[in-house]
């Protein structure tokens, strides 16, 4: 039988990678379809909104491998896991992609974090959420110099990018999480141990 | 530039960018831009036309910064701006200048990010991870097993929604209808790849081979010092 | 012989709070054996399997007893002493060697005594290039010395040097199997254990890998193969041991002499050894005889215990199959007997079984498309109603891109009709609008080969349920000309549910009425939605009992083994009231008895009026089953004849032609002569 053990064994690893695989195809096209909306809202100035609007599909990974394995260290190894998969696949980010995913995957990990692990609900789903898009949001300040738009602009950004980010990372992720649990896959994680 | 050794090439850009990120220095942003897109242009053996196609999202990206800057920039002080669209804006000078703060940003990052994506081969980036940054195997073993499954994982992309189509059903890109069946077999497959690891023999700390060593050099180094160092030289005296 | 795998006593379960997969078994392989585990699908051998090679309980589920590897252990990762693999007894002592539990190999000394062979060959490998997962192996072995040497000489051994830089995505399963054969060879592993090897791959592949595995059982690697069929094995078998659900194996093993005489144990426990199983497909084929089957798993090959009952009922549709003699040999009790029936003349084999003659699918100078390129070109052919029609080709020829563009899912130029109507192909495949895809789409129904991607039900009785439901709705529609007719047919094809639907199949049958109906039932929505709903449930169990799915209705589709996914996704299609029906490989990774059964159920909605073309490398399969069979080969799909059929078999399945397959051209045309030959018997 297996127990909840903290180290990563392989079949997790090679889970998580998966996973970010599948959300890396699923993210192009979904950025296919933002870039669109951004180039349309170019002219009125409003196109960083599209890329805010699928922002949340970045975290997708870390939370739901956050959420079905459970075990300190999930989110965030997830999330540069996912990054070094984005470099590997050769995004335009470049390099900063991971440092990128450090930051957020710490956002999500503190709340698991101050869970100690071992509650795993609807809001602490939702909180992890809000707390990656919170930690990226900070890092765009650094990154993309957020600071020099005016207040209103940024409290925009702000909100689309946290609703984006409750609706794709939290409410999608924990719905297929559970959704998976329901049909027995997950017998060897410990999201359909705590199912049964 | 592709004979650099790959993990050391990313950690170089990764200062630079970070570097790069402290101020906002438009000349040196742009110049940043123009010569990192240059040498990957020169670089022998780069897809050129696939290069100048994934130019496209960043540049666009810059275009939508710039605009967005324009309009909401905070750099006006008091004289707030009056947004109506395509309506008469007064353009202040400092808005401008964030305008071009921003979008020569996004260009330089995008330029680093050019150069790296166009002159190195992910294998050799996980194997360098793993030789020079003392990545445990399972992990670069894991990431690159899952990546390789990319092209497979695309196409099962398109299956799925072929699939929906045939029977009727509509569903967005990100839509869980989606998802399940993908997510159903990554973890089918995640279990099989594991389980075939291990019965080629693959054990965490039992000792290895290396068939693919990815040497450092001093090329690395220098390069490490000499971009940064530009760029230092650049914030400082540009 | 000395032993080299032994376990006692070892039982597994997957969820300790249900039954166990097996309890108290015990069995052993001695070096350089070659054994055959057997047993139908679903008898727990393949869990066995990866018990005994060392996965189980690490990946799944919980095991107790023991099983032990038997010689030195290899703590520094050199050989045991001796030479791999030679018994180091002659034969007839039993030497008893030292024995260490398996569970105390970690994986890279595990991998040095056994390796596993997996049944399904896309998910074994972790690198992209062949010669770069060869070399991952012997990394993982600490290979001291030239890796890259190593690794060439290793893939020559199994022929696949032309490949050393081929990507891994592109080779065929038969390749794949050879590619994983070749890991194993690299970890020196003194016995390889594989998992229903065959299962997915066509004929030739199996040809070759047999004659490799054969060869590597001559220089010693002893063998432990699961499978549901021995044909390939024979020639090097030691002895079969039949899977049960306890006890000791080894007492009730089987050696190669003692086959005919035990041929009962075989069918006893639901299994073939050569394609007699076929014999009753083609026979009820030929004759339009269709059977009525329920389906009993305890009763092997005894799906047929027909009746022929079904048969003239069945043929009160326009549609019924007529003008075939009917079976001289006794249309009842049509167990897979071995085709002792006079080999009909050419004309007769092929014969044109829909009695209206109406044509289904016709294609005209027809262009398909992979991607941007045009992949096939001028293609022409003929699909008459209610006929079933198989496309056989090598993997990639393009069976499956054609079955796409016939489902509209494809992108195609060129004149295309289906069912009188012309289907518009738009070249970016984009261009219908929902209205019509409905319209096409509720009539063309496409099983993929991987069924699993067109769930999306919670539950398999959601997933019947929602497809009845979006069917109903599509019934409503105002094309009244289309709905009455298509909804006479459906009511016929359901006809032989029982009484419970009734009720729907009235509402069915009157088009235009039913409108009046819903009409009326402005009043009282609710409850017409209520009594709509338990209609609908109830019809659903009907259909799922059909096929064999009702026990587990409640259950999450990904949750059934791959044969029953089939049957789901099947069905889901045929209650969307199609007219032609697609398949993808339908008899991919099954055995006999799952495969016949779906068969069984294709033929009763055959006979009354469904058009089926099946993509398969089943060849066997195609030539029992089919009423035309297509070539697709080089861009291109030609109908072949009786006499070509069999000529591209025998090509395409040499070790295999003589004993197995019970048609009497194959031995005529080797002499020479071709189909012509009257005599009965299959002699042997």
């Amino acid at each position: 039988m297996e127990k909840k053990t903290n180290t990563w064994k392989l079949k997790e690893i090679i889970l998580v990678a998966m996973t970010c695989i599948v959300f890396g195809v699923v993210y192009l096209a979904a950025v296919y379809l933002a870039s669109f909306i951004a180039s349309a809202l170019t002219p009125f100035g409003l196109s960083p909104l599209g890329n805010e609007l699928v922002f949340g599909v970045w975290f997708m990974a870390a939370t739901l491998s956050g959420y079905i394995l459970q075990k300190p260290s999930a989110a965030i190894v997830s999330e540069v896991i996912a990054s070094v998969i984005e470099v590997l696949l050769g995004n335009w980010f470049g390099p900063m992609v991971i440092v990128a995913g450090i930051i957020q995957g710490a956002g999500a990990e503190i709340v698991f974090a101050a869970n100690k692990y071992r509650k795993f609900d609807g809001m602490v789903m939702y909180f992890a959420s809000a707390g990656a898009c919170v930690t990226s949001f900070l890092w765009s300040f650094v990154r993309s110099g957020y600071g020099k738009f005016s207040i209103p602009f940024l409290v925009m950004l702000f909100v689309i990018r946290l609703i984006s980010s409750l609706v794709f990372s939290g409410f999608i992720c924990k719905m297929t999480g559970d959704g998976l649990a329901r049909m027995g896959l997950l017998k060897g994680y410990e999201l359909g141990r705590s199912h049964e | 530039m592709k004979k650099l050794n790959p993990g050391w090439k990313l950690l170089s850009l990764i200062i630079a960018s970070l570097l790069l990120s402290t101020t906002f220095h438009i000349r040196l942003n742009l110049l940043v831009a123009a010569a990192c897109l240059t040498v990957t242009f020169c670089t022998p053996g780069v897809d050129r036309r696939r290069l100048l196609l994934s130019m496209i999202p960043f540049l666009l990206a810059a275009l939508g910064m710039f605009t967005a800057g324009l309009c909401f920039g905070s750099g006006g002080g008091t004289e707030g701006v009056s947004v109506s669209a395509f309506g008469q804006r007064t353009l202040y000078a400092s808005n401008l200048t964030t305008a071009m703060q921003l979008s020569s940003r996004i260009l330089a990052y995008g330029g680093l990010g050019m150069l790296y994506a166009f002159t190195s081969n992910a294998f050799e980036l996980v194997m360098s991870l793993m030789q020079q940054f003392k990545l445990p195997p399972k992990f670069a073993y894991g990431i690159l097993a899952a990546y390789h499954f990319f092209p497979v994982v695309q196409e099962e992309y398109f299956i799925v929604g072929s699939a929906l189509k045939v029977r009727g059903v509509k569903a967005g890109p990100v839509s869980p209808k989606r998802l399940f069946p993908m997510l159903v077999q990554a973890m089918e497959r995640s279990e099989s790849l594991a389980m075939a690891m291990e019965s080629r023999g693959f054990e965490e700390n039992a000792p290895r081979a290396v068939a693919f060593s990815v040497p450092v050099g001093l090329a690395d180094y220098l390069f490490l010092a000499g971009l940064n160092g530009a760029i230092l030289a650049g914030l400082t005296l540009l | 012989m000395s032993k080299l795998l032994s376990c006692e006593n070892l039982t597994f379960w997957y969820d300790q709070k249900k039954a166990p997969v097996f309890s108290g078994i015990s069995f052993s392989v001695s070096q350089g054996e070659m054994v055959l585990l057997m047993g139908p699908s679903g008898c727990g051998k393949s869990t066995f399997a990866y018990c005994m090679a060392g996965l189980y309980p690490e990946y799944a589920g919980h095991m107790e007893g023991n099983i032990y590897l038997h010689g030195e252990m290899a703590v520094t990762g050199k050989l045991p002493s001796g030479s791999y693999g030679a018994p180091e007894a002659s034969a007839g002592k039993y030497v008893e060697t030292e024995k260490y539990p398996l569970s105390g190999y970690g994986p890279a000394a595990r991998a040095r005594k056994l390796s596993i062979l997996f049944q399904n060959p896309d998910n074994q490998f972790c690198m992209d290039r062949v010669d770069h997962e060869v070399m991952f192996a012997l990394e993982n072995m600490n290979f001291q010395g030239d890796i890259r040497r190593r690794a060439r000489s290793l893939l020559a051994q199994v022929g696949l040097l032309e490949e050393e830089m081929s990507p891994i995505r592109i080779l065929s399963g038969g390749m794949k199997q050879k590619l994983a054969l070749c890991t194993a060879l690299a970890t020196e592993a003194q016995m390889l254990v594989l998992d229903e090897p065959f299962a997915n791959l066509d004929p030739a592949s199996c040809a070759s890998l047999a004659a490799l595995l054969a060869k590597l059982n001559r220089q010693g690697t002893t063998l432990l193969v699961v499978d549901h069929r021995p044909d390939w094995w024979r020639p090097f078998l030691s002895r079969v041991v039949f899977m049960e659900k306890e006890g000791d194996l080894d007492a009730a093993s089987m050696s190669p002499r003692e086959f005919e005489a035990g041929k009962e144990a075989f069918l006893a426990r639901g299994l073939f050894y050569d394609d007699d199983w076929l014999g009753g497909i083609r026979l009820s084929r030929r004759s339009g005889c269709v059977e009525e089957t329920a389906f009993r798993p305890d009763a092997p090959g005894a799906g047929s215990t027909g009746q022929d009952a079904a048969g003239p009922d069945a043929a009160a549709g326009p549609d019924a199959p007529e003008s075939n003699a009917p079976d001289p040999a006794g249309g009842s009790g049509k167990q897979y007997i071995s085709d002792s029936q006079p080999c009909r003349k050419p004309e007769t084999i092929w014969s044109d079984t829909s009695g209206s003659g109406e044509t289904m699918v016709s294609a005209e100078n027809l262009t398909i498309f992979h991607g941007k390129k045009p992949f096939m070109e001028k293609l022409s052919f003929q699909i008459p109603k209610g006929s079933v029609t198989a496309l056989v080709g090598a993997c990639g020829s393009g069976k499956t891109t054609l079955l796409h563009a016939l489902a509209g899912i494809g992108r195609y130029k060129g004149n295309l009709q289906i069912h009188g109507r012309t289907a518009k192909g738009s070249l970016w495949g984009r261009g219908r609008t929902a209205k019509e895809s409905l319209q096409a789409n509720g009539r063309i129904g496409l099983v993929f080969q991987n069924p699993r991607f067109q769930f999306l039900g919670q539950t398999v009785e959601e997933e019947i349920l929602m497809t009845l439901e979006a069917t109903e709705r599509g019934r409503r529609k105002p094309d009244k000309r289309e709905m009455t007719a298509n909804s006479k047919e459906t009511g016929q094809r359901w006809q032989t549910d029982g009484t419970g639907s009734d009720q729907k199949r009235q509402t069915d049958r009157t088009g235009p009425g039913k409108e009046k109906q819903a009409d009326a039932a402005v009043g009282n929505p609710s409850a017409q939605i209520q009594q709509k709903e338990s209609i609908l449930t109830r019809k659903a169990h009907e259909l799922l009992a059909g096929f064999g799915l009702l026990p587990y209705i409640k259950d999450s589709p990904y949750a059934l083994s791959q044969g029953q996914q089939r049957r789901l996704a099947l069905l889901a299609m045929l209650v969307c009231d199609c007219s032609l029906m697609l398949l993808d490989e339908p008899t991919y990774a099954q055995d006999e008895q799952a495969t016949r059964f779906i068969l069984t159920l294709l033929e009763q909605q055959v006979a009354q009026g469904l058009t089926v073309i099946m993509a398969t490398h089943d060849l066997a399969l195609a030539e029992a089953f089919a009423d035309q069979v297509f070539l697709v080969d080089k861009g291109n799909v030609r109908e072949l004849s009786a006499c070509e059929l069999q000529e591209y078999m025998h090509r395409a399945m040499p070790g295999h032609a003589s004993d197995c397959l019970p048609v009497n051209g194959v031995r005529n045309f080797r002499e020479g002569t071709c189909c012509n030959t009257p005599e009965g018997g299959n002699a042997k």
